[in-house]
Parts: structure tokens; C-alpha cells; sequence
């Protein structure tokens, strides 16, 4: 990417320090993975739906990443990953990109995408959080208390059989990630995928089943 | 690190691995920065959290290879429409289950409102004739299928956009009709009257 080359060029002349070793090794051996990430979240977004369009944008904020990235590299600690820092750096000019878009949209954002909304949503504890939900369920494992297997596998009867079926794999018969991947037939990251996304229902069944009692 | 230490460490991966999703599956930046200032401290959750965001993109259909697909099988649909299943007459009402199956072919249902979108696919009503999203929202609750605003928002473009698609293929489909109609009764103008009207004892009869 030319906008990295040139930076390359000035890191030569300037002194090197170990934090830039790392952005450039970064940069040079990363380079895939930021871009996935990058676009990942446009797309999550909304803000193209044509796949052009989202390499296109993932490649300007990969280069405007590189520069910020570049110019604070004193803060970066050479010891860490540098991926999750400068993703983190790009996911705020994914943010700039957002609200540019919806102030040249005129965009009226709806109640539920507003910040406001989503750190309510996050922080709302209710009757069963995520937090709570994941403690409940890894709790046979942790406990091997017979109570606790039986409170999961009655909480499970709550969901569809494909959800708890890959719940029960997960936290009653305990299986690594890495080998529901292999019995589902999909890759490591899909395995998380479908087992938050069954934790998300889990939830939502459990909800309604308080909030509209037992017949229901 | 002991047994347990592993395992409240896997346990806590495993929260922030689903706070990840979840924030991507939202759109909500602020929860995904919180996740990976944690994996700033925990490279293995930093190689999960891309592992997440490949299977995203997979899911999407956003790898070069399938997007040359989507492509491709959009220039067969534009330039050899005869290729593909006839389509309804356009006479027909669009249904609510045709807009849900164009949704998921142009990959505009957004990963939270899978279940929703599944309920809306076998359904055969039709849409309302005006298009707002009042009636929209209406329709949503008649069904008594809960989806976000987003989803809402592509199902309506969706159905304007097949709707005026219809309109047009529906005035082509009347002016080849009307065109066979004209052909038709200049033909019969050949035949003798006998043929076209009633004769004299069939009158009768």
C-alpha cells in the first residue's frame, strides 16, 4: 500500500524505536487480518452494501490507521499485540466515517442504534445479563454439582434443538471450541458465532418466559 | 497458572469473545474497543477475535471469492434472465415471503434478525399497496414478528423496488398482450362473419 511505503521511507530516517519495529511488522505481516477487521465493522455499519465499495473504504481507514497509528506510536507498548491497538485505532475513523455519512445523509438514527441506547443495553443487568447467563452455564463444569446440570439442561429446553444442540456440546459435554468447530463442519470463528448467538436467544426465550409466565 | 486460573481465563475469553459478536452484530464500536483493549492483554483472544471477524465476512458473503460469485450471478440474471425460474405473474400481489427472499439474496438481513427473517420467508401475505413504514410496522405486528428498525427500513426499500420492478415488467407484459390482442382480431377481420358471429338459426336455437 503506497501510503505505508511512504511511511516506511520515513521511518528510515527517523530514529527507530522499537514501538515503530513493531508497527511496521504489523503493518507488513497483519495487514489481511486489520483489513478484515476494518471490514468487518463498515459493513456492521451499514455504511456500503456493495463489496467494491467496502474494500475501497477498508483501505482508506487502513491508511488513515497507519498515520495515526504512526504518529502516536510513543504510546503503544511494543510487549502487547499491536492488532487489537490499531484496530481499536481504526475503529474510530470507521466512527468519523459514520457520523460523516449520517450528517451528510441527514440520517435520522433510530432510538435502538443510538449510543445512548446501546450502553443501556449493555449495562442493563435485568433478571439474567450475558455475564450471569455464561456463569450459569459453565457452572457444571466448574461446580459438578448435579443441581447445576439439571438447572442447564432445563434452561436449554428453552431454545430450539440446533441452539441446544450446540449449547449442550459447548457447556454440558464440554467440548474445546475448536472441536465443535470440527463437528459442526465450520471454522473456529463460526463455532463462537453460533454459540453466541444461541446464548443471545437463550436469553431472549428466558426473558419472555418471566415476562409471560409459564404457560406461554 | 493452576487448573482453575485456566479456566476462569477461558471463562472470561469466552464473555468477551461474546461481547465481540454481539457488538458486531449491533454495529456498537464502543463495546467492540472495550473487547480489544482487553485482547491488548491476551494475544489469544486477540487470534479468536479475527478468527470471529473471518467467519463474519464468510457468513456475509464478503471474501473476494464470494463476491466474484454474487457478481457473476448477477450478470446471468441481468443478461440471460431465461436461465432462472420463471418468475410470478405480475399480476400477482407481491408477498411479504418474496421481499424476505430478496432481502437474504441481496445479503441485507443483518445477522440479529435471522429468526425474524426466517418466520417472514414462508409467509404468502401480500403487502399493503402503500408502502410506508407506519404500514409497514403495522403489517410487522399483524404477522407478530419482531425485527429492528434496520431490518424494517431494507424490508420497505426492498418491496418499493421489487413493486416498481413489477409495475414495469407488468406494463411490458400488458402492451405484449395488447399487441397479440390486435394481431389476433386483424386476423379473425379475414374470417367470414359467419365464423365470428351468430348465424340466423343459431340465433334461434
Amino acid at each position: 500500500m503506497s501510503e505505508i511505503s511512504e511511511h516506511d521511507s520515513f521511518v528510515v530516517d527517523a530514529d527507530i524505536t522499537p514501538q515503530r519495529q513493531q508497527l511496521d511488522a504489523a503493518f507488513e505481516q497483519q495487514r489481511d487480518l486489520l483489513l478484515n477487521g476494518i471490514k468487518a465493522h463498515l459493513w456492521s455499519q451499514g455504511l456500503t452494501r456493495d463489496y467494491t465499495t467496502l474494500t475501497e473504504l477498508a483501505e482508506e481507514v487502513l491508511q488513515e490507521t497507519a498515520e495515526t497509528a504512526y504518529r502516536i506510536a510513543d504510546q503503544y507498548d511494543p510487549a502487547r499485540p499491536a492488532r487489537p491497538w490499531l484496530l481499536a485505532i481504526a475503529l474510530n475513523h470507521v466512527r468519523n466515517l459514520r457520523r460523516a455519512h449520517d450528517r451528510d445523509e441527514r440520517h435520522l438514527v433510530p432510538v435502538a442504534e443510538t449510543p445512548q441506547a446501546r450502553a443501556a443495553y449493555r449495562n442493563a443487568d435485568g433478571p439474567l445479563s450475558d455475564d450471569t447467563l455464561f456463569d450459569l452455564l459453565v457452572s457444571p463444569v466448574t461446580s459438578s454439582e448435579v443441581d447445576d446440570r439439571f438447572a442447564v439442561e432445563a434452561l436449554l429446553t428453552l431454545v430450539r434443538d440446533d441452539d441446544r444442540r450446540v449449547l449442550q456440546m459447548k457447556f454440558v459435554d464440554n467440548i474445546s471450541y475448536r472441536e465443535l468447530a470440527a463437528a459442526l463442519g465450520v471454522s473456529e470463528g463460526a463455532a463462537y458465532t453460533r454459540i453466541s448467538r444461541a446464548i443471545s436467544r437463550l436469553r431472549t426465550a428466558y426473558m419472555q418466559r418471566i415476562t409471560f409466565g409459564q404457560e406461554d | 497458572m493452576g487448573e482453575h486460573e485456566t479456566r476462569e481465563l477461558e471463562i472470561t475469553r469466552m464473555k468477551a469473545v461474546h461481547q465481540y459478536i454481539q457488538a458486531l452484530e449491533r454495529g456498537d464500536l464502543d463495546a467492540a474497543t472495550q473487547v480489544l483493549e482487553a485482547a491488548l492483554n491476551d494475544a489469544e483472544l486477540d487470534r479468536i477475535l479475527a478468527e470471529v471477524e473471518q467467519a463474519y465476512l464468510q457468513e456475509q458473503g464478503l471474501t473476494p471469492m464470494a463476491a466474484d460469485a454474487q457478481l457473476v450471478h448477477n450478470l446471468v440474471r441481468d443478461h440471460l434472465p431465461s436461465a432462472f425460474a420463471e418468475e410470478t405473474p405480475a399480476d400477482a400481489p407481491l408477498t411479504v415471503g418474496e421481499v424476505a427472499a430478496r432481502l437474504q439474496a441481496d445479503r441485507r438481513v443483518p445477522s440479529t434478525d435471522d429468526e425474524a427473517h426466517r418466520q417472514l420467508l414462508s409467509s404468502t401475505l401480500p403487502l399493503p399497496t402503500w408502502l410506508s413504514l407506519p404500514a409497514i410496522r403495522k403489517l410487522a405486528s399483524n404477522i407478530g414478528v419482531a425485527a429492528s428498525d434496520r431490518f424494517w427500513r431494507a424490508f420497505r426499500d426492498t418491496a418499493i423496488t421489487m413493486g416498481m420492478g413489477r409495475s414495469h415488467s407488468h406494463a411490458q407484459w400488458a402492451a405484449a398482450r395488447e399487441t397479440r390482442t390486435r394481431r389476433d382480431a386483424s386476423a379473425d377481420n379475414t374470417k367470414p362473419t359467419s365464423d365470428i358471429t351468430p348465424s340466423a338459426e343459431e340465433q334461434r336455437q
